[in-house]
């Protein structure tokens, strides 16, 4: 009481100006709280509806508003079964391709801006810019000419003639998945490097230098020091990776074609056909589409903590 | 251990079209064993020339010599140099056995067992043997110097190069430092170039110092001919704290005229001079007598402007009573002389010690009258 006396006295409110203040910051909160609730709401609210979809019957679907929990008798995880039988095969495939072309990426992408932005050469600049520029190239754009290469290129033809299916672990799917790996490693190297060289050109400069002065050569370098020091970035690509190569269905709809596990379909493709079909059924996509999800969310569980963190070494 | 020739050294820079010139024509010889101190404003090319014998910049013109072999062209591995950086580069990821091994793993061929002896070895002699297992990041600032200067001592190199090895030290550490760089380089005999734009780095701890200005080289010599005998303007101006007093004149004959007094010169001194009329009279602080009042033709009546007391001495910033010019004299005065501002006293150059530059090119054309002969050998 006696302090708010004194902050009247100095800052010379009388009592109609300090209760209209009050009255302001109160109307603030309750503005704030209100667009909070209603942004929650607006964002949570499909992924309710889809959860409870997912584990209600087809009647009970029809019968009550997506929002609304089933009851004890409406209550199956049918859904999730014929969801699970369609996926899994696929959920495979993707992680086969997923995570070795997450992986070829960044260490090729690393590899690049470590060239890019610690070693002094020629032309230098220009490499940069096909980089930066092969960001920005719209998928769209090269769908065309990606599917003319993998037509020209017999890949199954060179696996065979290497000897690749007479291996015991080879299967007649890894042709067209060894096509995604290889898509979108060459895909994924760009943004990589780009990552990877904004994080180089933070690191001091100096420490190079002094390795260079204690004698080690470029190879030793990159493998002794940038590499141990480039351990927070990986995590960061990995994860950016991982989602983008998971998620992505317009490539492999091109290059796989229908969502024939055998073929080396991916998750992506799957889950769209379970979309079509003569009766829409909404339970089973809802399942679907959390199953397709897990993958992605256990990365996020796992690396997300570094991701937030962001990059220090 | 080895000695090292610059030879007509010259550096240049790409700057878009323009071209700048580093260092330009920098020609000396440090001598096996000697800790050289190069020493300068920002931008006068020291570091460059510390960083081409490292090997981290390319020659553009000259040629570089350790032990009469050249090693221009050569990459740094192949010059058996050590550097200690002004930001310590330490590997932040390695503890800091794992830094000061690094170097060895890289360019020996010691076993690991070896490797881990010196270590220990140079870990007892910086006395650090109990941070050996620490990251640099869980280090002091001093420490963390030390390790840097452990990771150049443990490779036993033929130079050790040095850039602003103190600068990021509190000053008390500094100076506890600078003393025990000069032991270490004395144990260990290794040939040592020191970068500094520190006068008093320069001063305290080298054999001899190289003054670099504008990419050139401007003088090289031991501490004390460069503070008794400065080649030029710069120089002078460089090495001492307070710095030097200059004073621009006219000479007609054996009078210099400044805008506030004038100064008779001795017909030897004048001599000296030859031709030149537009002198810079150069005098240290401590070179400046104050006397209660001009009694001498040369003195100058002058009003003490502001007093910088040290403890053992004032520096008395003393403006001449005509006040045409209204630049002060720093002249040093023992501590206990109780003077203050305001006061007006009288000032006196003693010709036996005025330095007398051309004004023209700032070349000294009269050094002090045997100041270096009065260091006298204190024992013996």
């Amino acid at each position: 009481m006696k302090l708010t006396t004194t902050v009247k006295n100095a800052v010379g409110w009388n009592d109609t100006d300090l209760n209209e203040r009050f009255e302001q910051v109160q109307r603030k909160h309750v503005i704030a709280t209100i667009l909070t609730v209603a942004l929650a709401v607006f964002w949570v609210s499909p992924l309710w509806g889809g959860i409870t979809t997912a584990f209600k019957t087809q009647s009970a679907f029809i019968s009550t508003l997506p929002l609304t929990p089933p009851t004890v008798d409406q209550v199956t995880l049918n859904a999730w079964a014929v969801a699970w039988e369609t996926l899994s095969p696929t959920l495979w495939n993707s992680l086969i391709f997923t995570i070795p072309a997450m992986v070829f990426s960044a260490v090729l992408g690393s590899f690049a801006a470590y060239g890019l932005s610690m070693v002094n050469w020629r032309g230098q600049v220009a490499l940069m810019t096909a980089f930066i520029l092969a960001i920005f190239l719209p998928k769209q754009g090269i769908l065309l000419p990606l599917s003319r290469f993998w037509n020209t290129v017999d890949l199954e033809g060179i696996l065979t003639s290497l000897g690749y299916f007479s291996l015991p672990f080879a299967d007649p799917s890894h042709t067209n998945l060894i096509i995604l790996i290889i898509t979108h490693s060459a895909y994924g190297i760009s943004i990589a490097t780009l990552l990877f060289r904004g994080y180089y050109l933070t690191i001091n400069h100096d420490i190079v230098e002094a390795a260079r002065i204690d004698g080690a050569g470029i190879y030793a370098i990159y493998r002794h020091i940038i590499l141990p020091l480039s351990y927070p970035m990986f995590m960061v690509v990995f994860i950016f990776q991982f989602t983008q190569i998971y998620n992505e269905f317009l490539y492999a709809l091109i290059l796989v074609g229908g969502s024939d596990p055998s073929a080396g379909a991916p998750v992506t493709l799957a889950l769209a056909e379970l979309n079509s079909g003569f009766s829409q059924n909404w339970n089973n996509q809802m399942a679907g589409a959390f199953i397709t999800a897990i993958p992605t969310l256990i990365v996020y569980i796992a690396f997300g903590e570094q991701f937030a963190k962001g990059v220090e070494y | 251990m080895a000695n090292l020739t610059f030879d007509e050294v010259t550096k240049k820079f790409r700057d878009g079209n323009s071209e700048i010139v580093a260092v330009e024509e920098l020609s000396m010889e440090i001598n096996d064993g000697e800790f050289l101190v190069i020493v300068g404003p920002s931008g006068c090319g020291k570091t460059t020339s510390l960083r081409m014998v490292a090997g981290l910049e390319t020659i553009t013109e000259g040629d570089l010599r350790i032990e009469g072999r050249s090693i221009k062209g050569r990459s740094p591995q192949e010059r058996n140099a050590a550097m200690v950086f002004q930001s310590y580069a330490l590997y932040p990821h390695m503890s800091v056995r794992e830094n000061m091994s690094f170097g060895l793993k890289q360019s020996t061929d010691l076993s690991s067992d070896e490797i881990r002896k010196r270590v220990d070895e140079i870990g007892d002699v910086l006395d650090i043997p109990e941070l050996l297992e620490r990251k640099p990041d869980d280090l002091s600032g001093g420490q963390q110097q030390r390790v840097a200067l452990g990771r150049a001592i443990v490779r036993d190199p033929d130079v050790f190069l040095m850039d602003e090895p103190l600068s990021n030290l509190d000053a008390k550490l500094r100076a506890d430092m600078r003393t025990e760089l000069q032991r270490l380089q004395e144990e260990l005999g290794v040939t040592t170039i020191y970068v500094t734009h520190d006068q008093t780095e320069a001063m305290t701890m080298s054999d001899r110092i190289a003054i670099m200005d504008n990419g050139k080289l401007q003088q090289i010599g031991t501490p004390m001919e460069c503070y008794y005998e400065p080649n030029n303007i710069f120089v002078g101006g460089f090495i001492g704290e307070p710095s030097m007093n200059f004073i621009n004149c006219s000479r007609d004959a054996q009078t210099l005229s400044t805008d506030d007094f004038d100064y008779e010169l001795s017909e030897s001194t004048a001599m000296e001079l030859e031709s030149a009329t537009n002198i810079v009279l150069g005098i240290r602080p401590e070179d400046v007598v104050v006397v209660p009042e001009p009694t001498e033709p040369n003195d100058v009546a002058v009003e003490v402007d502001v007093v910088e007391p040290f403890g053992k001495e004032n520096n008395l910033y003393l403006i001449p009573r005509s006040r045409e010019s209204n630049e002060a004299v720093i002249g040093t005065v023992n501590g206990r002389t109780r003077v203050e501002s305001g006061d007006t006293v009288g000032m006196r150059f003693p010709e036996e010690h005025i330095h007398l530059f051309d004004g023209n090119s700032g070349v000294a054309l009269r050094h002090p009258v045997a100041e270096q002969e009065e260091i006298t050998p204190f024992v013996g």
